[in-house]
């Protein structure tokens, strides 16, 4: 059995010990708080991420100068004799249409055949799903008596 | 290394022959990476305009030429 905090035999010690760890949480607090601000500020200054990473900040100001410079533009002619000289040097050649493959006999039977086969099985299933769905309303009806029907009942 | 560095530092006495081995040149060039990044961290700035100019330079001969 775990004695109760009455029967602690030093509860005014350990409540001091207490105190005191928290009093000196609360000092240690402020000091660090100190610190991380320091640090903080420090990661912030450039000069000291230069100093940590010198090769890697180099390269990346060399990457950030050569994305600084600008791609060629690359300007089209707009004038009608560069236009007509152009349009001169592409040959223009009318290519016909790829002709459509023709539907055989055979084929076209065959396909009129299945068309028709699977209207003709869609509609049968169509009549049994009826059928079925009629049969179980009847078989879960209630039976209707004559009390039901005139609205009577026996209780 | 640093048995490689001393004698480097040694063999910079006028008439010495350095490198002669592979390792002589790896710690010579230990040495030159220390020094400039020694050289960056106390001049960043002129490192990083020089970095940026540089880069300007090899995307402008790249991009534009």
């Amino acid at each position: 059995m775990a004695p109760s905090l009455a029967q602690s035999p030093t509860p005014d010690i350990e409540a001091d010990q207490i105190r005191q760890r928290m009093r000196a949480i609360r000092r240690d607090l402020g000091a660090d708080v100190e610190d991380l601000v320091g640090h903080a500020e420090r990661l912030m200054d450039w000069r000291y991420c230069v100093q940590r990473n010198p090769w890697v900040s180099m390269g990346i100001a060399a990457f950030v100068g050569y994305f600084m410079v600008p791609g060629r533009l690359v300007a089209f002619p707009t004038d009608d004799t560069a236009l007509r000289k152009l349009a001169d040097r592409i040959p223009v050649t009318v290519q016909p249409p790829p002709p459509e493959p023709k539907a055989s006999l055979f084929g076209s039977l065959v396909s009129l055949g299945l068309n028709t086969a699977g209207r003709a099985a869609l509609a049968f299933a169509g009549q049994q799903v009826g059928k079925f769905i009629g049969q179980q309303a009847a078989q879960f009806a209630p039976p209707q008596t004559e009390e039901t029907t005139h609205g009577k009942s026996t209780r | 290394m640093a048995n490689r560095l001393a004698e480097y530092e040694r063999s910079q006495a006028p008439g010495a022959v350095w490198p002669r081995t592979p390792q002589d040149l790896q710690a010579r060039a230990n040495l030159w990476l220390q020094q400039g990044s020694q050289w960056v961290a106390e001049h960043p700035e002129i490192a990083l305009t020089t970095a940026v100019v540089a880069g300007v330079v090899l995307g402008w001969l790249i991009k534009r030429r």
